[in-house]
C-alpha cells in the first residue's frame, strides 16, 4: 500500500524515499516505478519521479474567481501550493471525500517553470514495477477538457491496463489562460498585459 | 590565500564595512558639513582600518590611512574646514583604501598603485598645513607618538576627567556661579560632582558673601580637555583648577587596572606619598588609618571612594554597550529560522486541539502560555529579515555624485520614505536593476544646467528615489525632472525594427515599454556611462525574476518616473482578519480608514450602489457577491471602508476577526491571474488564508462606478 503523509508532517512512509528505492531497483530490473491512483473508475499510472508525496486531501483553502477544477491550496509545510480536483479536471463531476481520498503533490511544468501542483484524487493504490516494453504509446486524443488529453501512452500491468498520465499536461499555461478567459468574460475588466 | 574565517579574512570584511561608513560619512559631510557625528564616524573609520591594518603587517595601507586620518584630526579639531574639493579627495581616498586592500588581499603589488598613494599622500600632506608627521609608511604605533600632539587631552573616544575646583571665595561677588559651570559641565556627559563643607565654618563666623565650597567633579565624556577648560574660562584667574584624565580606554592596551583608594588621594594631592606608605604598613583599613593619623579627613577618604566606585560603574557601563552591538548572521541561517518557526507554529496549533480535545485545565492553560511565547518567536524572526530599505538607497549617493561630475551635470539626490522595510532578499536584487536606471536618468534625463536654463528649468536636475507601501505590494520609484522621453521616436524606432507595426493599436504605455526589449536603444551616440536601452532588458528580467513589475510615466521637458512594484512576497504585512462565507480573508491594515456596522450607514447614489461616509459618497462593494459565495451574511455584515491614495471604497464582509500580522506568500503561477486576492498568510492553526488586493479592488470597483 502506498505510505501516506499527513500535513502536520507525521509522515508514515513519504513516497520521496519510496522513489529513491524504486529508481535503484528500476536500474536493476530495467523497470520504471510508477505511482497506481484511480480517478472516477479509472486506474492511472504516473511517474514516480514526479511524485513529491501522497497526503491526506484536507486543509484546503478555496480560493474565489478561479476556474471550478482548481480547489485552491494547502500549507505544505510552510509552502503554498496550489490544488487542483482531477475528475474536475478531466470533466466528470467532483466526488464526495471518502477516507480513500488523497492528495498527491506533483512537479509539473507549467509554461518554463517546474511547480508543485497537489492533484486531489478518488484512490492511491501504490506503486508499481512496469517495464518500458509494456507500455504503448498512444496520440493523446479528445480536447482539452477531456482525461485524454493527459494521457500519453498505456501500460500493461498484471492484466489491467493503466492509462500512463503525463503529468506536464495535467494542466497546461494556454489551458489555465483559456479557463481564466472564460471566467473574464462575465463582465469583469481584465488585466492589460503588455511586452 | 587564507582561509575563510581567518583573521585576516575578518578584518577584510569589516574593512569593507568600514569603508562603506566612510563613503556614507563623507556623502553625509558633502551635504552637511559641519555635521560632527559624520566627522567623528569618517575618523573612526580611518582610525580602525589602521589600527587593525597595523595587526597584519599591511604596511602600505596602514601609511595611507594614516595621512589621510592626520587630516580628519585637523577637520575634528575645527582647525580645517570641509571644503568640497576635501571631500573629493577623501572619496578618492577611499576608493584608493578599497584597492590596497584588495592588492593586499592578492599579494600583489603594482607600482602603479604606489605612485597613486605617494601622489594622494601629497595632496593630504597639503592639508596638514604647518603640522608635521612622521614620514609617511611607519608604523602606526610610532606615528601616533610622532604625530602632532597638542599639550591637550584628546581622547579617543570616551574618557573620564577629574576636575578640582575650588572657586575664588570672593567667587559670589564677581558675578561667577560655580553652579551655572557645574551645570554647564554635566551637559558634557556623564558627571558626579562631590562637594566638600569642610571648609564652611561655625554659623556665626560665616560670611554670606564668600564662597566656602570646593568641589571634586568626575566627569565621563567624549570631549577634548581644551573644551572641559573652556567652561571655566571666566574664572581661570581667580579660582583653582586642576584637571586630570583619571580613566580612559586605550585602543591599544585597554583599561588600565583599577586605582586603589590611595593611589586616587596622592594623585589628588591630598596626601603625600611616604605618609601612604607608613599608612599601608598597618593592618586595618587604610581609610581609617589615614583618618585616624590625621593625614586626610573623612570626606576626603569618602570622596576618594566614590571616585573609585564612578569609575568602576562607567567601565561596567561601557562593556554592556559594547556587547549589545550587533551580530552578522548569514542570511540562509535567518531564512531556516523563519521556516522553522512556522513549522514551530503549526505544531503548536495541533498541541493546542489535543489539550482541547483532553479538556485539561493545566495542560490548555500551559498551551496558552506556550502561544505567546511562539508569536513573540515568530514576530521577531520576521522582523530579523526586514532591513530600511535606506541600506539600499543611500548606497546610491556616490554613484550620483561621481555620474553627474563625469557629464558635467548638476544633479541633487532626494530619498524618501527610507524607513519602507522589505526583505533582504529583494533588497539584494533590486542593487542592480536600480543602478541601470539611475544612472539611465542622470546620463538621458537629466539635461545639462545649460539647457536645463534656457528651458526655464533650475540648473541643477532632481532625482527623487521614493519607496512606499502600496497595495499589497512596495513601490520604489526613480524620479527624475529631466527631458523625458520621446515617445514618438520610440515608436518609430519599433516600427523600424519590426516590433511594433504602424497601427494605433498601441497606447502610450506599451510603446514605452518597448525600451525593455533587448538591444532596444534610440540613442544614436551612446555615451560611455550608458546607452538608453542597454541594459534595460536586464533590469526588467531581474525585477520580474522576483515577481515585479516596471512602469514608466514620461512627459516631455517634466521628467520620467519609473515605477518598479515588488510584491511583498516575504515582507510583512499587518492585517484585519475578515470572515466572508467559511474563508478568512487579510485586508492591510494600513489601507482600513474605518470599520463600521453595515447597518449603521446610509446608501446613496442610484440603486444604493454607493454609501454615504461622513457625508462622502463612497462606492462599495459585497464581497460576498464578488467571491461568488452562496448563502447570506451573518445578522452583523460589517463595512471596511479603504483607501488607497485618498480613493476611498467600502468592502462589505461577514464579520470582523482579529488583527493578524504575518508574512505574504505569493500564490504562484497557476493563480496569476486571479483578480481581488494578491496572497496567502498561514493561519496559526496552519490553514492558508488569503490576502485581499485591496489596491485592485479600490481599482474594479472604481471603474464600474465610472461606467
Amino acid at each position: 500500500m502506498s505510505a501516506v503523509s499527513k500535513h502536520d508532517g507525521e509522515t508514515v512512509e513519504t513516497v520521496e524515499t519510496l522513489g529513491a528505492t524504486a529508481a535503484a531497483q528500476a536500474e536493476a530490473a530495467d523497470t520504471e516505478k510508477y505511482l497506481v491512483f484511480s480517478v472516477a473508475e479509472e486506474k492511472y499510472a504516473v511517474e514516480v519521479v514526479r511524485v513529491e508525496e501522497v497526503i491526506e486531501a484536507y486543509g484546503i483553502t478555496a480560493v474565489p474567481r478561479t476556474p471550478s477544477y482548481l480547489l485552491g491550496i494547502i500549507n505544505l509545510r510552510g509552502r503554498i501550493v496550489p490544488v487542483l480536483c482531477v475528475r474536475r479536471r478531466f470533466g466528470f463531476e467532483a466526488a464526495v471525500t471518502t477516507t480513500d481520498t488523497r492528495l498527491v503533490v506533483l512537479q509539473v511544468r507549467l509554461g518554463e517553470e517546474l511547480v508543485s501542483l497537489g492533484a486531489v484524487l478518488d484512490a492511491v493504490h501504490g506503486v508499481v514495477d512496469i517495464s518500458p516494453s509494456d507500455i504503448e504509446k498512444r496520440p493523446s486524443l479528445g480536447n482539452s477538457g477531456d482525461q485524454h488529453i493527459a494521457v500519453t501512452s498505456i501500460a500493461k500491468f498484471e492484466n489491467e491496463l493503466l492509462l500512463v498520465l503525463d503529468a506536464d499536461r495535467l494542466l497546461t499555461k494556454e489551458y489555465l489562460d483559456d479557463s481564466y478567459q472564460h471566467l473574464g468574460q462575465t463582465g469583469q475588466t481584465g488585466q492589460t498585459a503588455v511586452g | 590565500m587564507n582561509e575563510l574565517g581567518s583573521p585576516l579574512e575578518t578584518f577584510r570584511e569589516e574593512a569593507r564595512e568600514l569603508l562603506e561608513q566612510l563613503e556614507q560619512n563623507l556623502m553625509q559631510l558633502e551635504e552637511h558639513p559641519g555635521d560632527h557625528d559624520s566627522i567623528d564616524g569618517a575618523f573612526r573609520a580611518l582610525h580602525t582600518i589602521k589600527g587593525s591594518g597595523n595587526m597584519f603587517d599591511l604596511d602600505d595601507l596602514v601609511g595611507f590611512t594614516h595621512i589621510v586620518e592626520a587630516v580628519f584630526v585637523r577637520v575634528r579639531d575645527g582647525k580645517l574646514p570641509v571644503s568640497r574639493e576635501l571631500i573629493d579627495l577623501s572619496l578618492q581616498a577611499r576608493d584608493h583604501i578599497s584597492r590596497l586592500l584588495i592588492e593586499a588581499e592578492s599579494g600583489s603589488r603594482d607600482t602603479a598603485t604606489s605612485e597613486r598613494s605617494r601622489l594622494l599622500s601629497m595632496a593630504f600632506e597639503a592639508h596638514l598645513g604647518d603640522e608635521a608627521l612622521g614620514a609617511s609608511g611607519r608604523r602606526s604605533d610610532e606615528q601616533d607618538a610622532a604625530a602632532p600632539k597638542d599639550s591637550e587631552h584628546q581622547p579617543e573616544g570616551e574618557c573620564t576627567y577629574r576636575i578640582e575646583f575650588t572657586p575664588a571665595a570672593d567667587s559670589f561677588l564677581t558675578g561667577a556661579n560655580p553652579l551655572l559651570i557645574l551645570n554647564e559641565l554635566a551637559e558634557l556627559g556623564t558627571i558626579l560632582k562631590i562637594g566638600y563643607c569642610e571648609a564652611i565654618p561655625d554659623l556665626k563666623e560665616i560670611e554670606p558673601e564668600h564662597c566656602y565650597l570646593r568641589w571634586v567633579i568626575l566627569l565621563t565624556t567624549d570631549h577634548g580637555e581644551n573644551e572641559v577648560r573652556d567652561i571655566f574660562i571666566f574664572v581661570e584667574g581667580s579660582a583653582e583648577i586642576k584637571i586630570d584624565v583619571i580613566d580612559e580606554v586605550d585602543p591599544l592596551i585597554g583599561e588600565s587596572g583599577y586605582k586603589r583608594l590611595g593611589e586616587i588621594l596622592v594623585d589628588r594631592g591630598e596626601i603625600e606619598r611616604k605618609d601612604l606608605e607608613s599608612a599601608v604598613s598597618s593592618k586595618s583599613y587604610i581609610g581609617e588609618v589615614l583618618v585616624k593619623k590625621g593625614f586626610v579627613s573623612e570626606e576626603q577618604i569618602n570622596s576618594a571612594l566614590k571616585e573609585q566606585n564612578y569609575v568602576r560603574d562607567i567601565r561596567e557601563n561601557r562593556r554592556t554597550v559594547e556587547t549589545s552591538t550587533t551580530i552578522k548572521v548569514k542570511v540562509e541561517k535567518l531564512d531556516e529560522l523563519v521556516n522553522l518557526v512556522g513549522e514551530f507554529v503549526t505544531m503548536h496549533a495541533g498541541i493546542a486541539m489535543v489539550a482541547d480535545r483532553k479538556n485539561d485545565q493545566d495542560f490548555r492553560a500551559a498551551a496558552e502560555q506556550m502561544e505567546g511565547l511562539i508569536r513573540q518567536v515568530r514576530d521577531l524572526s520576521i522582523e530579523l529579515h526586514m532591513v530600511p530599505v535606506e541600506i539600499l538607497f543611500s548606497g546610491y549617493r556616490r554613484l550620483v555624485r561621481d555620474l553627474s561630475e563625469d557629464l558635467s551635470k548638476q544633479v541633487q539626490l532626494k530619498l524618501e520614505g527610507t524607513e519602507t522595510e522589505l526583505d533582504k532578499n529583494v533588497i539584494d536584487s533590486l542593487k542592480d536593476p536600480l543602478l541601470h536606471i539611475i544612472r539611465n536618468s542622470i546620463d538621458h534625463g537629466i539635461e545639462s544646467p545649460e539647457v536645463r536654463k534656457r528651458k526655464g528649468k533650475p540648473p541643477t536636475g532632481t532625482l527623487r528615489l521614493s519607496a512606499y507601501y502600496s497595495g499589497a505590494s512596495v513601490v520604489i520609484q526613480v524620479v527624475d525632472d529631466g527631458a523625458g522621453m520621446d515617445v514618438e521616436r520610440i515608436r518609430q524606432k519599433g516600427i523600424e525594427r519590426g516590433v511594433i507595426d504602424n497601427s494605433d493599436r498601441y497606447s502610450e504605455q506599451d510603446i514605452l515599454q518597448l525600451i525593455f526589449a533587448p538591444g532596444f536603444s534610440t540613442n544614436e551616440e551612446a555615451t560611455n556611462v550608458s546607452g538608453r536601452g542597454v541594459g534595460m532588458d536586464v533590469v526588467r528580467r531581474n525585477i520580474e525574476a522576483i515577481g515585479g513589475s516596471i512602469r514608466i510615466q514620461t512627459e516631455k521637458d517634466v521628467g520620467t518616473t519609473l515605477s518598479i512594484r515588488i510584491p511583498l512576497t516575504l515582507a510583512i504585512v499587518d492585517g484585519l482578519l475578515s470572515r466572508i462565507g467559511d474563508s478568512l480573508y487579510l485586508i492591510n491594515l494600513s489601507y482600513i480608514v474605518e470599520c463600521l456596522d453595515l447597518k449603521d450607514v446610509r446608501t446613496a447614489g442610484n440603486g444604493g450602489d454607493m454609501i454615504d461616509f461622513r457625508g462622502e459618497i463612497v462606492p462599495f462593494l459585497d464581497l460576498r457577491s464578488y467571491f461568488g459565495v452562496e448563502g447570506v451574511a451573518g445578522e452583523h455584515p460589517q463595512l471596511v471602508v479603504v483607501a488607497i491614495e485618498e480613493k476611498k471604497i467600502g468592502l462589505v464582509v461577514d464579520a470582523l476577526l482579529d488583527k493578524y500580522q504575518s508574512v505574504i506568500k505569493s500564490l504562484g503561477k497557476i493563480y496569476e491571474r486571479v483578480e481581488g486576492i494578491s496572497g496567502a498568510i498561514i493561519l496559526g492553526d496552519g490553514k492558508p488564508a488569503l490576502m485581499l488586493d485591496v489596491d485592485r479592488l479600490v481599482k474594479v470597483t472604481r471603474d464600474e462606478v465610472k461606467k
